[in-house]
């Protein structure tokens, strides 16, 4: 289902989180909030989903064309999954996965042959089945986390919210997890808004990635749009890495990526600048060089291919000259 | 695992002098004194005891304290959750006041909680009065010895549940939410049953207090012998009167409320201690 969020405010005190929030989001896609720790992705997301609510006036929530910003969480249909899974810790993998379904009204709860069925259904599908009778407590993280989704699903969410659903584990049950949401989502295909603070997670999940920094979205575009054309200083340096650097002659500050800076054999005509190389780390297919500019004494990161490494024979201590590839200000 | 390398590095006289202490002095001022209030209510026989026991005055007063405990304590609870509930889970103006005032009967002495609804209800009081007109008795009633109970008992619950809830956070109260449940489903199904041994240790000290208040009660109750005297007071009264016997089994029948208390306050601390282990 489509979200759009129009000019919503939210202030805690004095403190504004978020600042005049616009955001559409079409049917079925995969959007990661994307920006540094306190810029306000976590309140966005709970007011999504009805857990907070903007300053009186300031703002609206529509869900598929419904506007819910004055409707409680509970009438929002939104499968909310917590930054620490907020699993129920006095009930089994069962009950917590059932637990959407139990405390419907009577009129519409499932019997409680349909609800072992739909439990086992989704715990089958969270690949966590055969452990419905465990206690979160006894589970790993990662188990934990799809427990937590299950639960969400259960209700049959128009939409998923998930608040940093890998903050919390290590980097290689992670990449194994983010490899399987990227499938379930294409599997089941709700819309959902993923929040994380990890550039890498975002580029490599999202169909959308929604950049924010101190109350406000700075960019939101795809993937590929956000890490090539960064719409602001803040985006270019918050994706990827980035060199600052000034052209001698030239006041402005350019923005360039490691791979966008080519070395140069120093003697090279094509050359705009003249460094050093400080350190040079070489591992997997290509090679990372820390340079050190001769005419203003500023450092450089470089990425160059091995091949290219090898063929001009570098090593640290060496004289090279440098061709920013792509440079913009 | 702390208290296994402290005791492979101290030198064992001083474990032994330490443990030694600890025991001799609980066994100076709370064994010996337990054991004399049992030895002294059985010192002229069983007999004795039972009369003393079964006595009409006295029969009076265990009803009077149990109505008393029975209605405060359950005030208290309900007054507890609520006040931890909201301390813990919401953030509003003069929080830290209502916090301060959750302490406050334990900062004023009981006699001045009893004093206050004199103040107010009593004949010269600034209701009284009114209550008069009205042919109702608040002050030298049991209806003012409750209010004395529920004003010297209410932190009880509160204290225990306020840093717990603090702990725990909401984020499973907005899980519920998000799952669609209601207010008081989220309360029945998520929030009670984690704080459920907390809460039941907060009554049982609640109850505890209730039933051996002496200070407050004493100042509101009147001392009407088979209608306003609690069993603290009841004991007093007996024991002013030399009826030493008769003082001392009544005293330990609260004794062994005292004793029933800490054994429920243990089986809690198991328990919980299991489920520890367990997560
Ligand atoms: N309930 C609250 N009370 C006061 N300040 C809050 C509250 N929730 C969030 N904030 C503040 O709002 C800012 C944004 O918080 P949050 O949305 O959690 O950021 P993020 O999820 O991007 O790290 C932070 O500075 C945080 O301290
Ligand atoms: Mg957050």
């Amino acid at each position: 289902m489509s979200i759009v969020v129009q000019n919503l405010r939210r202030t805690f005190g004095t403190f504004q989180a978020l600042r005049g929030i616009n955001l559409e989001i079409a049917d079925h896609q995969l959007v990661a909030l994307l920006g540094p720790s306190g810029s306000g992705k976590t309140t966005l997301l709970r007011i999504i989903g009805g857990l907070d609510f903007p300053d009186s006036g300031q703002g609206s929530v529509v869900i598929n064309e419904e506007d819910v910003t004055d409707r409680p969480a509970a009438e929002r249909k939104a499968g909310f999954v917590f930054q620490h899974y907020a699993l129920f810790n006095h009930l089994s993998v069962f009950e917590n996965v059932a637990f959407g379904l139990e405390v419907r009204p009577q009129k519409i709860r499932p019997g409680k042959d349909a609800i072992r069925d739909r439990v086992l259904e989704l715990l089958r599908l969270v690949q966590l089945q055969g452990l419905e009778q465990r206690l979160p407590s006894e589970l790993s993280g990662g188990q934990r986390q799809r427990v937590a989704l299950a639960r969400a699903l259960a209700i049959d969410p128009k939409v998923l919210l998930l608040d940093e659903p890998f903050g919390a584990l290590d980097a290689k049950v992670r990449k194994d997890l983010r490899r399987w949401l990227r499938a379930f989502h294409r599997e089941i295909g709700v819309t959902t808004i993923f929040v994380t603070h990890d550039q890498q997670e975002a580029l490599e999940l999202a169909d959308v990635v929604v950049v924010m920094n101190q109350g406000q979205i700075e960019q939101i575009g795809s993937p590929q749009q956000v890490y090539d054309h960064p719409a602001t200083p803040f985006v270019y340096e918050f994706l990827g890495d980035v060199n600052k650097v000034r052209k001698p002659g030239r006041p402005d500050l350019f923005y360039v990526r490691p791979h966008e800076v080519r070395i140069l054999f120093a003697g090279d005509a094509a050359a705009e600048l003249h460094a050093t190389i400080e350190h040079l780390f070489a591992a997997g297919p290509s090679a990372r060089l820390t340079l050190r500019l001769q005419e203003s004494r500023e450092t450089l990161d470089a990425d160059i291919t091995r091949q290219q490494l090898e063929e001009m024979g570098l090593s640290e201590g060496d004289e090279v000259g440098i061709h920013l590839a792509l440079s913009r200000s | 695992m702390s208290v296994q390398t402290r005791s492979t590095q101290d030198p064992l006289w001083t474990r032994v002098l330490l443990i030694g202490c600890a025991v001799g002095f609980l066994a100076v001022f709370l064994f010996v004194p337990l054991a004399l209030v049992f030895a002294e209510a059985f010192r002229k026989g069983i007999k004795v005891y039972a009369d003393a026991v079964t006595e009409a005055n006295t029969l009076s007063a265990i009803y009077l304290t149990l109505t008393v405990a029975l209605v405060s304590v359950p005030l208290n609870a309900v007054f507890g959750v609520g006040a931890s509930w909201a301390i813990a889970k919401f953030s509003f103006k003069g929080k830290s006041l209502l916090l301060s005032l959750i302490d406050l009967p334990f900062a004023v002495s009981p006699v001045v909680s009893g004093l206050v609804w004199v103040l107010l209800f009593g004949a010269r009081g600034l209701f009284g009065p009114w209550l008069r007109e009205h042919d109702l008795q608040i002050i030298f009633a049991a209806p003012g010895m409750i209010l004395a109970t529920v004003f010297v008992t209410f932190p009880f619950v509160a204290r225990e549940l306020i840093p717990l809830m603090q702990a725990q956070g909401n984020d499973q109260e907005y899980a519920a939410l998000s799952l669609g449940a209601s207010g008081w489903q989220t309360f029945r199904r998520v929030t009670l049953p984690n704080i459920k041994w907390a809460l039941f240790y907060g009554i049982i000290l609640c109850n505890a207090r209730a039933m051996g208040e002496f200070g407050a009660v004493s100042v509101v109750s009147g001392h009407i012998r088979g209608e306003t005297n609690t069993l603290p007071l009841h004991v007093e009264v007996l024991y002013n009167e030399y009826n030493s016997a008769a003082a001392f089994a009544c005293a330990s029948i609260l004794s062994v409320l005292g004793l029933l208390t800490l054994a429920l306050k243990t089986f809690i601390e198991w328990r919980v201690g299991l489920r520890r282990q367990k997560h």
